[in-house]
């Protein structure tokens, strides 16, 4: 790492900067591990993923292997992922039901609830051997907002819905959509690789900004399916202008626009079909009927992008998609994102959920490929020109008084804000100025 | 072999050759007009997605119309996933007619896929499932389900990598 801070951060003077090391450095990596990921909430799944009693998932959260089960009392639970006797994990499959985890190296077995059950032989063992000590180990704080469950490894932080801040009011929205404000996770997932630094997806993932220029081939199959693809604009509109980009506080922060796209919950456009029209036009009925005109509206037709600090998207647009990212290296990352709809959704609007899922998100779809183009041709760009090419401008907006569009790059800084004071221990005076 | 096994084999290998070669159109026109283009994404150690319709897939397409989508973005120039665009070649095998019932015919190949481009060389293997059935006397695939044998993918994926 050079000498030269992070960040430059002076928004009096116009000017923000991102030292272009941070994206590339293996030892900014390393201090990451243990000042953010160790430090922050961190997704770890979905309610909807292990619904029965003895349902587990298996998947790596903040680094560590871990299991995500509902115990035989129903109980979440968060568990690393390793054998209290001499290490192995205890459960190798990605998912499944079970009522003890089983570790085949020596036979010790665990229930669901994490109790060490049993150990083969454990008369060769002295008195001081006490089973009650020797249970799996779980996440020292593991808890849920609306069914999105998260886990932290720093037992002193505050609560969930206190580190969540702002996003709670973004989530809400979300989950809005259900009848019974129950999401699920829709079986099947997407997981791929890429090789850019991780902080590169939070920034892609909502930023308007590269929409032009980045998916004129998508914008142009929605314009030849009929979509009327000019953002909307005029008076009386849920949002001011066409969309804003919101510091929420912890580093969350969002964009929220105007729906110009469709959404099967509730908006319908040409590409979804004749057939689809009645199915969507009873979604926005039950919401007016739930929620008012004005929040219906709310929900119905507008899209929101929110990052949850520090390797969460919920991309709430003509389909939501859950996505969370981890560093496998400074210039690598390994993506896992799933589809979310209502549980209530009929199999006619799932249909419709997961087409535009498939045409705009994923390794297969028609922007995904194009943004890990971009990152990783920044990946590539920046990586050995860092001596010569120091700095990323990442002032747009920065002068405006007030709220800021969702083409500007205020969510990015407060992203690179909240980062930069994890990663120095200094709190920032500028988050304020702006 | 068979005539319909050479038939069936031609036809595979023809497919793999079209998107080798970049001859797009003609690659299309292997299709049946209702043709379902379907890669599942992987559930667990044992199981892919087995309901298109309501699981997520990495790719779903109901119809020719949704390959013609693809062609239209590799052919723009537009797409920069796709410009320039991987060089690949795939290495069929294993062929074999699985069954015949009615108008169809189903049958299973191996394929490997080797890709060249900006990541350097890349290589991926799957399973095909196919059917067939014959339009105005020609042979056609009437959908293919290709399942990669990776579940986490080394970046984005297009018709020509499949």
């Amino acid at each position: 790492m050079n000498k030269q801070p992070y960040i430059i951060d002076n928004p009096a003077e116009n000017d923000f900067r991102l030292n272009r090391q941070a994206l590339v450095d293996p030892d900014v990596l390393t201090l990451e591990k243990s000042c953010i990921f160790d430090t922050c909430w961190v997704y770890a799944g979905h309610d909807s993923e292990v619904t029965k009693p003895g349902d587990f998932v298996t998947r790596t959260v903040a680094g560590r292997p871990v299991i995500m089960a509902r115990d035989s009392n129903s109980e979440m639970r968060l568990f690393l992922n390793t054998c209290r006797h001499r290490g192995a994990k205890v459960c190798r499959e990605r998912s499944g039901n079970t009522k003890r985890f089983y570790c085949f190296y020596h036979g010790w077995s665990y229930d669901n609830d994490g109790a060490l059950a049993a150990v083969p032989g454990d008369d060769a063992y002295p008195d001081s051997f006490d089973r009650s000590e020797l249970g799996l180990t779980e996440a020292p704080r593991f808890e849920q907002y609306q069914g999105f469950w998260f886990a932290c490894f720093d037992p002193s932080v505050p609560d969930l819905e206190t580190y969540l801040a702002g996003a709670k009011e973004y989530i809400d929205l979300v989950v809005d959509q259900s009848p019974s404000g129950t999401m699920e996770i829709i079986t099947g997932v997407q997981e791929y690789d890429v090789e850019a630094n991780w902080k590169l997806l939070v920034e892609n993932s909502f930023d308007d900004y590269h929409l032009h220029s980045t998916h004129s081939t998508w914008l142009e199959y929605m314009k030849d399916a009929g979509v009327n693809i000019r953002v909307p604009n005029g008076k009386g509109l849920v949002l001011p202008k066409r969309g804003i980009g919101r510091n929420l506080g912890n580093g969350h922060a969002v964009i929220d626009n105007l729906n110009f796209r469709g959404r099967p919950v509730a908006t319908w456009i040409s590409i979804y079909g004749e057939d689809a029209k009645p199915i969507v036009e009873s979604a926005k009925a039950e919401l007016v009927e739930r929620l008012g005109e004005e929040r219906a509206e709310r929900v119905a037709n507008t899209n929101r992008n929110l990052f949850v600090f520090p390797n969460l998207m919920i991309n709430d647009g003509s389909s939501v998609t859950v996505r969370t990212f981890w560093p496998a290296a400074a210039d690598r990352m390994e993506v896992t994102a799933w589809a979310v709809g209502p549980v209530e959704e009929s199999p006619e609007m799932r249909k419709v959920r997961l087409d535009a899922f498939l045409t705009f998100y994923g390794p297969g779809g028609f922007a995904t490929p194009d943004d890990v183009e971009a990152l990783m041709q920044v990946q590539q760009g920046i990586a050995e020109t860092v001596s010569e090419v120091p700095w990323s401008v990442m002032t747009r907006g920065i002068a405006k008084e007030g709220e800021q569009l969702n083409s500007d790059e205020l969510h990015l800084r407060t992203f690179w804000r909240r980062w930069n004071e994890l990663m120095t221990g200094a709190e920032n005076s500028a988050q304020a100025s702006e | 072999m068979s005539d319909l096994q050479q038939e069936v084999t031609n036809l595979i290998y023809l497919e793999s050759t079209l998107l080798d070669r970049r001859e797009w159109d003609e690659w299309i026109d292997l299709y049946t007009e209702d043709a379902v283009y379907w890669v599942p994404s992987w559930v667990n150690e044992e199981e892919t997605t087995d309901d298109p319709e309501l699981q997520l897939n990495l790719i779903y397409l109901r119809n020719r119309g949704g390959l013609e989508d693809r062609v239209f973005r590799i052919e723009s120039r537009d797409s920069y996933a796709s410009v320039p665009l991987d060089r690949t070649v795939h290495v069929v095998g294993n062929v074999l007619v699985a069954g015949e019932m009615d108008d169809e015919v189903e049958a299973t190949a191996n394929c490997i896929i080797h890709t060249y481009g900006k990541k350097g060389g890349l290589t991926r293997a799957s399973l095909y499932d196919f059917r067939m059935r014959r339009d105005d006397g020609e042979l056609k695939i009437s959908r293919k389900k290709i399942t990669f044998i990776d579940d986490r993918l080394e970046g984005p994926i297009d018709v020509y990598h499949l």
